[in-house]
């Protein structure tokens, strides 16, 4: 069985043997060999793989509390991760509640353990090292060196994935068309001079200044702005009674007045998760000076396309001497070469119920560089459009049917995972299949 | 007794040949009797398909009470459907006859407190009108609980909603809202309800003016005896509008009646079968259901026809709980083979658990059918479960086949019948106890479904084989003296092999999904709770094989870690879907969770005692004394007399 097989493989590096190589010196390969033999241990793999377990585990509880995204960074695309001990109260909370687990426990402190990077990239180093110190090329061998470089291509793949993919969303009512999209996990804030009826003259700025907070100056803006708040998630709700008033209420078309609260993050696992809607609040600023001109709460909630919006709120308007400017905290926004029409959206219900069956839209993309058009193209669940090296996926819709929202993406690792679970699971009906049919034959002949 | 040992297998295979016919028989009602198992196959649609009216009553019922059967005042038990008819049929369904029955299945002691109800031990099942009495109690309660939002909710609110839920669906059926029972009455026409028909007749403003008429009448008839009609007292006012609105219902009623035959025939058919019952005419009954089945089930499709048939037939015959008694049986013999007459008992074990499987099997196919989804096994928790089930039943048959020690046959035995009970409570838990719902959008594909779904299944499926392997090694080494060497290598090689199988299998299975995810909506992986749970799996099995090229674990320590390895199935299975359960799906998310907790504490143990040290391990101080007494060969008793072959 295995271990006797491992025994018989002869490395491709000497052993050192101090009894020869003592008064000589070390060759080059015998001093590789002494380095490499340790990174290449078994043991060193079982370690690893109990620490991908646990970060995995860690990773997956998580989610409770904060949003996917938020833990992939903290946990699986960072070198090092404080894992909160809190965690571990959670878990018991759901799984201990019976056992009269107090649902109100707090455990304070947090403890350091490897991240993603670290323990993919150690991975990677053991992989390596044991394939140049211990295994032999060899028809025995062939599915294990097989699954080995398919893992190396699966981890490769993910890190491209991580460092180049985008992910954006493109929202569209019926018989418009748009040209450009929504990054999903950054915001921006626009303000918008629509004086001139052909061409609005935007000024933008990124999420990262909002969220450092403070002053933000810039020759094309009318004004000077001052970030005094930002919350990573918000939530508007109706002011019902005459008498409920709050200082700044919002009041959408239809004259009925919202009060906007800072949420947290939306949590990973949460079944009803829907995306995070920043808010902030911004004083502008009579340039150059330190006189407050007004002060605006901006969030998502305003932004049209905002696909978890039920609620018609105006953008917020800011007017300098004569000319008015719109201020809209979005999506960071980025421009298509091709532009996409919506003809048509369906949205299937089993009969005699509300469950959907199917979404799906029927799009004409044109794309003028290329001098290309695509008609009556329709992009339902899992039959996405590729154009251009990107994705288009029907991924959600507008309330009411009344338009589809686009998923857009763009990764250029993306074939990587396609050709490493091929080398993977070949590896795997190789590797086994030797071993089952030799011990198949051995019992036979026993 | 020699006789008896070289044919008991076959007695045994004969008698349960017997059991599955007679359960197979179609119930058939006598003659000049009320034929409601012919009713049962009548098709309707409810929750996006269309299904017989069997299934819809036991569904019910399931979610009322947790039985697919009840039992009358005097204790006799009665099939769901016979529920079902009397709701539909009573003329008051909040007192007569139906509301004695007791089936709302209370446990909290807050709620039944709330009620003024006195806790029932072990049963905990009450009748509509036992809740009668605190039901405006209970009524506030209910809406407090509903007005909360879903994190604010304690158990009590868990508890009140969930009956909630329960006396809905029995609001729903008794008021012929629940199913669609009237069948289309054209080519492409719609299911509609009998409500709806009703509603179609006599809309809200007719039962208003009537209402309004009768109380016309009866100011006019109360003046002409010389009473004011606004200065009644108060409590005579209510008595009159309550009067006045029975006496409207009565005339809308006798409107209805007499419209629906020109307005919908399909749904006065159906009405005429009720009707029939209700008066407890048996010839009346069976002939109407006949004329409703030959004369309005036409613009229904003869496949939904057949299949609603069928399904209530697969109903009756209920399969996975036969396949359980088999598996059970094939336990006992499995285990008794070990002691006495080995060939004997595992041969009857062996052919009780083929016909276990074999009934497994026509019944995943038959469900294929029921769903037109070739070759897919999973759409649900439910369905993963019985999955699981027949593919570790098929891995342990596999392996007796290799080995020829029973083992295979008990542990496969073991995980078939465990998931035949697990997958009765998830249907029990799940929402609409449907085991054939329909799928989410995105799902609905089947060959995604027929391949990332069945293999991560599968490795599932043989990540709890071997973890039941290693239990067997653990126990039988620890407290028993049958752990041999050469017993001991087998099992060895048998958890090895079944590690690699699921190594393979939920690596596929693992990517296929990521495949999917990355085709449907461009992101190959997403680190989503189930996703992690899935690779835990793939990274554990790898962990246990290469601690074993590694020399780090031995025989002991793969028994150890293949228990560890179960421990992710049931975290990977059910633990992730409890993280983002909110408190909205109580009674669900609690027994699952303690369900886990549970079978966590059981592996711990189970690990804990192969922790022991070896020299208290009874099959080793065995192994040893043989050893020493080695020259003269005593009469040691074997486990496996085969695997000296």
């Amino acid at each position: 069985m295995p271990e006797s097989a491992a025994k018989k493989d002869v490395p491709i590096l000497p052993a050192v043997d101090s009894a020869e190589g003592s008064d000589a010196g070390l060759t080059f390969l015998q001093f590789m060999g002494m380095v490499l033999r340790p990174i290449a241990s078994l043991r060193l793999t079982v370690v690893l793989f109990s620490l991908c377990l646990i970060l995995v585990f860690f990773g997956t509880l998580a989610q409770i509390k904060d949003g996917v995204w938020t833990v992939v960074d903290k946990y699986f695309y960072s070198e090092v991760v404080w894992i909160p001990l809190q965690l571990i109260a959670e878990f018991c909370k759901v799984f201990f509640r019976s056992l009269g687990f107090p649902q109100d426990a707090t455990w304070g402190g947090s403890f350091p353990f490897p991240g993603g990077f670290t323990l993919g990239w150690a991975l990677l180093a053991n992989l390596v090292a044991a394939h140049l110190v211990r295994f032999r090329i060899s028809w025995k061998r062939s599915g294990i060196l097989l699954i080995h470089s398919g893992v190396a291509v699966l981890l490769i793949g993910e890190y491209v994935t991580r460092k180049y993919a985008v992910e954006s969303t493109m929202t569209i009512a019926v018989g418009e068309t748009v040209n450009f999209v929504d990054r999903s996990l950054a915001v921006e804030l626009a303000v918008i001079d629509r004086s001139d009826p052909k061409i609005d003259d935007v000024v933008v700025i990124p999420q990262r200044l909002l969220k450092k907070k403070g002053l933000i100056q810039h020759p094309d803006l009318p004004v000077d702005l001052r970030v005094t708040e930002y919350h990573k998630n918000s939530d508007v709700r109706p002011l019902r009674a005459e008498s409920d008033t709050v200082p700044d209420e919002l009041v959408a078309a239809d004259g009925q007045r919202y009060q906007v609260l800072a949420r947290d993050e939306a949590a990973g696992v949460d079944p009803n998760q829907k995306h995070d809607a920043p808010m902030m609040r911004i004083d502008a600023l009579q340039k150059g000076s330190d006189e407050v001109l007004r002060t605006f709460l901006l969030t998502l909630w305003q932004y049209p396309n905002f696909t978890n919006r039920q609620i018609d709120l105006p953008a917020q308007k800011l007017t300098v001497g004569d000319k008015e400017y719109a201020l809209e905290l979005r999506p960071k926004r980025e421009y298509k070469p091709y532009s996409v029409t919506l003809l048509k959206f369906e949205h299937a219900v089993y009969p005699g119920t509300d469950v959907p069956k199917d979404f799906a839209s029927t799009v004409r993309l044109e794309d003028p560089e290329r001098n290309q058009v695509r008609d009556q193209v329709r992009i339902w669940m899992n039959h996405p459009l590729t154009h251009r090296g990107q994705t288009l996926y029907q991924s959600s819709y507008l309330p009411g049917d009344v338009g589809t929202v686009l998923q857009v993406v763009r990764n250029p690792g993306g074939d990587l995972p396609y050709w490493s679970c091929l080398m993977i699971a070949g590896g795997m009906v190789l590797h086994f299949g030797i071993h089952l049919i030799g011990f198949l034959g051995r019992r036979a002949v026993a | 007794m020699s006789f008896l040992k070289a044919y008991a297998h076959w007695i045994v295979l004969a008698a349960a040949g017997v059991l599955v016919a007679v359960q197979a028989r179609p119930p058939s009602a006598h003659e000049g009797q009320i034929d409601l198992n012919e009713f049962g196959k009548l098709p309707v649609q409810h929750g996006g398909r269309i299904k017989p009216l069997d299934s819809l009553a036991r569904s019910s019922l399931l979610l009322i009470s947790n039985q697919q059967e009840f039992k009358d005042k005097d204790g006799h038990k009665h099939p769901a459907i016979k529920w079902l008819i009397e709701v539909m049929c009573a003329t008051d369904p909040r007192r007569g006859p139906v509301a004695e029955y007791e089936l709302f299945r209370i446990e909290n002691y807050q709620v039944l407190n709330l009620l003024g109800l006195p806790a029932k031990p072990g049963w905990y099942r009450y009748s509509l009108a036992e809740i009668q009495s605190g039901y405006d109690r209970f009524i506030e309660a209910l809406e407090r609980a509903k007005a909360k939002d879903d994190k604010q909710q304690d158990d009590f609110d868990g508890k009140v909603l969930e009956l909630g839920r329960r006396l809905f669906i029995y609001q729903e059926l008794a008021e012929h809202r629940v199913p669609q029972a009237v069948p289309p009455s054209q080519p492409d026409g719609k299911w509609r309800t009998l409500a709806e028909v009703d509603a179609a007749i006599a809309p809200p403003s007719m039962r208003r003016a009537a209402f309004e008429h009768v109380l016309d009448q009866v100011r006019e008839w109360l003046k002409k005896e010389g009473k004011d009609p606004d200065e009644l007292p108060q409590s005579e006012h209510a008595l009159l509008a309550r009067l006045a609105s029975e006496r409207a219902e009565k005339m809308i009623n006798e409107i209805i009646e007499s419209k629906r035959p020109a307005v919908s025939p399909p749904a006065d058919a159906f009405m005429k079968v009720l009707e029939a019952y209700r008066e407890g005419k048996a010839d009346r009954f069976n002939t109407a259901l006949n004329a409703y089945r030959t004369n309005h089930l036409v613009y229904v499709s003869e496949s939904d026809v057949t299949r609603a048939g069928s399904e209530a037939f697969l109903n009756h015959f209920t399969p996975f709980y036969l396949a359980g008694i088999m598996y059970a049986w094939a336990i006992l013999f499995g285990c008794l083979s070990w002691l006495y007459w080995h060939e004997t008992f595992r041969k009857a074990a062996f052919w009780l658990v083929l016909l276990g499987w074999l009934i497994h099997t026509a019944t995943l196919l038959a469900r294929m059918y029921l769903m037109d989804r070739p070759f897919v096994f999973v759409t649900n928790l439910y369905s993963s479960a019985v999955f699981i089930g027949w593919a570790a039943v098929l891995g342990g048959l596999v392996l007796e086949l290799i080995f020829r020690n029973g083992i295979g046959l008990v542990s496969g035995a073991v995980t078939g019948g465990a998931t035949a009970i697990i997958a009765h409570n998830l249907l029990a838990t799940a929402g609409n106890a449907d085991s054939l719902e329909m799928l989410q959008a995105v799902l609905d594909t089947n060959f995604w479904l027929a391949t990332h779904v069945s293999a991560v299944t599968l490795g599932y499926a043989a990540t709890w084989l071997s973890g039941i392997l290693g239990i067997l090694y653990i126990v039988l080494g620890l407290f028993t003296p049958a752990l041999s060497r050469k017993a001991a290598k087998i099992l060895t090689s048998m958890m090895y092999a079944t590690v690699c199988f699921a190594t393979l299998l939920s690596f596929t299975g693992t990517v296929l999904g990521g495949i999917w995810a990355d085709y449907s909506w461009g992101r190959f992986w997403g680190w989503d709770p189930k996703e992690n749970g899935a690779v835990l799996i793939v990274i554990w099995n790898a962990l246990i094989l290469h601690a074993r090229w590694g020399g780090m674990i031995k025989q002991r320590g793969l028994a150890v870690l293949c228990v560890a390895g179960s421990m992710f199935v049931v975290w990977s299975w059910f633990g992730t879907n409890q993280l983002g359960v909110g408190l909205h799906a109580y009674g669900f998310s609690n027994t699952l969770a303690l369900f886990c907790t549970i079978m966590w504490g059981f592996y711990l143990c189970v690990i804990a005692a192969g922790l022991v040290p070896l020299r208290y391990w009874w099959s080793v101080r065995e192994q040893a004394a043989l050893q020493a007494a080695l020259a003269g060969g005593p009469k040691a008793r074997k486990l496996f007399p085969q695997a000296s072959r």
